[in-house]
């Protein structure tokens, strides 16, 4: 093997000198950004050691017919385990040499070494060559904190939003009451009786069915043209829809023929909102008016500040990222994107969206996807290497408290939600975020964040 | 006495630390052989069957042990070693 090759860092050059040879030789190779290529030779002089090795353990402990243990000639043990101890070194030496390499080049894998484990050629008097490529954690330069400002995103609390949170509690409270005219108009509720034919047969008959407008749907039913068919009708009225079964409908006789249904409207009722005054908030457990809009005002506060804050974390990371640009891996950000494309699709699907529309949405979702997968990773890889440099850590015991609150949370006990967690591996996750929160926590105090008046 | 085949004469070679002892020091390699064999046939079984020069035979009558079932005693069969020292520069891949 050519080891003189001027190739990027080659290692053994001056591990030669510190030890009188090393085991393993590797050059590495950067074939694409993250992706490595590594060629290994392990020398014949270490395989030979390794089997050596192997032997003398062996001979140590195997009893022998004919002879006192330990004392069995090596030729004899060859024979009877020879291919086993083979495998063994084999494996053996394929690993080791990897970890060699990584460590000589400094690497930092993120995936599973690639390449034909299976087809390296091995025999103990020549030397084993193999490559592998391996995808590694890119190289992030952090950049300078204190170069870095940012501009505070501000809590804004319009009293729009807090009349709207007040609005959607009356939506919540509303009360169905009879309409006074009995006449059907949007969004009220009606409660009819209908009967389904096609053709001579009867296909579902219902009393007392309730319909909430402007759904498409009765008891299950498909029926578009009752939303628009029933508004204006009242109590005793009775009208008839005409619907056209689908080609996919289950009973093939009946697709795509006409179904006739005929309603019978029994009542009309009509969703009221309560009005908003003292007695309103007494209802929902406070005092007077002023103070659930006070207590609404909190909320709405809290929840804004809460969002200006994550979206200033947002912001610090970006522009850190932004004076770091860091390569990905080709590799894993297909795979991500085509995993939550994967999800989307499923999604879609299920929501009954057709195959074409499917397509189209797809490839708009990959793009839109692909940004974010990408920032993800960037921030991440970030994070990781801040929290390297700046010894930051999770301890278990940070964890376990933050378990207990998810419990909580869930009315569980810490124990219980802990065996969860396990049981679905979501324990690195969580323990993977609270790194980086405490990494924004502490670029919070370092990068300087300008606060607009 | 009836012709022993040759090629069953010679039973196993005895891969022992002892034996492996022989080997190193005399260039003897020992066998079983059966017991009814004499020198004169172990040496033409062993010439011809590993292709080298015997120089001497030398050999010894073992007893079988004793076997106890329950209560009876028996034996295991007794059986003839043979030291089968050979000429210079001869060796059996075996051992």
């Amino acid at each position: 093997m050519s080891d003189s090759e001027n190739k990027t860092d080659v290692s053994d050059a001056d591990s030669t000198e510190t030890e009188e040879k090393s085991r393993y030789l590797s050059e590495a190779e950067t074939v694409a950004p993250c992706k490595v290529e590594i060629s290994i030779t392990v020398p014949v002089e270490t395989i030979t050691e390794e089997m050596d090795e192997r032997y003398a353990e062996i001979i140590k402990t195997m009893p022998f017919p004919g002879f006192r243990v330990g004392h069995t000639p090596r030729r004899l043990v060859e024979k009877k385990v020879g291919k086993d101890v083979l495998n063994d070194v084999r494996e053996n030496v394929i690993g080791e040499a990897f970890k060699a390499a990584l460590k000589d080049h400094d690497l930092d894998p993120i995936s599973d070494p690639e390449g034909d484990f299976e087809g390296i050629e091995f025999s103990p008097d020549e030397p084993l060559t193999y490559k592998v490529t391996v995808l590694v954690r890119p190289t992030v330069e952090i950049p300078d904190f204190e170069s870095i400002t940012v501009a505070a995103v501000q809590a804004e609390v319009a009293d729009k939003d807090i009349d709207e949170v007040i609005e959607n509690l009356r939506k919540q409270n509303a009360l169905l009451e009879p309409v006074a005219d009995g006449k059907m108009a949007a969004n009220d509720v009606a409660v009819l009786d209908f009967v389904a034919t096609v053709g001579e047969e009867k296909l579902l008959e219902r009393d007392n069915a309730e319909y909430n407008h402007p759904a498409e749907f009765i008891t299950g039913l498909k029926v578009p043209s009752l939303p628009d068919g029933i508004l204006g009708k009242g109590e005793g009225d009775e009208f008839s829809l005409t619907e056209t079964l689908p080609e996919t409908w289950p009973n093939e006789e009946q697709a795509g023929k006409d179904m006739v249904l005929d309603f019978t409207v029994r009542s009309v009722k009509r969703y009221v909102l309560p009005e908003v005054n003292d007695q309103f908030a007494e209802e929902l457990d406070y005092d007077s008016l002023e103070e659930l809009r006070e207590e609404i005002t909190g909320q709405v506060k809290r929840q804004a500040e809460q969002a200006a804050r994550e979206s200033t974390d947002k912001k610090i990371v970006d522009a850190l990222l932004e004076a770091a640009p860091i390569d990905l891996p080709e590799d894993v950000v297909k795979e991500a994107i085509q995993h939550r494309v994967e999800r989307t699709r499923a999604m879609l699907r299920m929501r009954g969206v057709n195959e074409e529309e499917l397509e189209e949405k797809l490839g708009e979702a990959m793009t839109a996807e692909r940004a974010e997968v990408e920032r993800e990773f960037r921030s991440s890889f970030l994070l990781d290497a801040i929290a390297k440099r700046e010894k930051i850590f999770v301890t278990e015991r940070e964890v376990k408290e933050r378990v207990a609150q998810m419990a909580a949370g869930y009315n569980r006990t810490p124990e219980e939600m802990q065996d969860y967690l396990e049981q679905r591996e979501m324990l690195s996750s969580i323990r993977g975020s609270m790194k980086e929160e405490k990494v924004v926590q502490l670029l919070r105090t370092k990068v300087k964040i300008e606060e607009e008046a | 006495m009836a012709e022993i085949d040759l090629y069953s004469l010679v039973k196993r070679p005895l891969i022992t630390e002892q034996g492996m002892h022989m080997v190193e020091t005399q260039n003897a390699y020992p066998f079983a052989v059966d017991v009814r064999a004499n020198k004169i046939q172990i040496r033409q079984a062993i010439e011809k069957l590993f292709e080298v020069e015997v120089e001497s035979v030398r050999t010894a009558h073992r007893k079988g042990k004793k076997r106890r079932r329950g209560r009876r005693v028996g034996r295991t069969p007794n059986w003839k070693k043979a030291y089968v020292k050979l000429k210079e520069g001869h060796t059996i891949e075996l051992f």
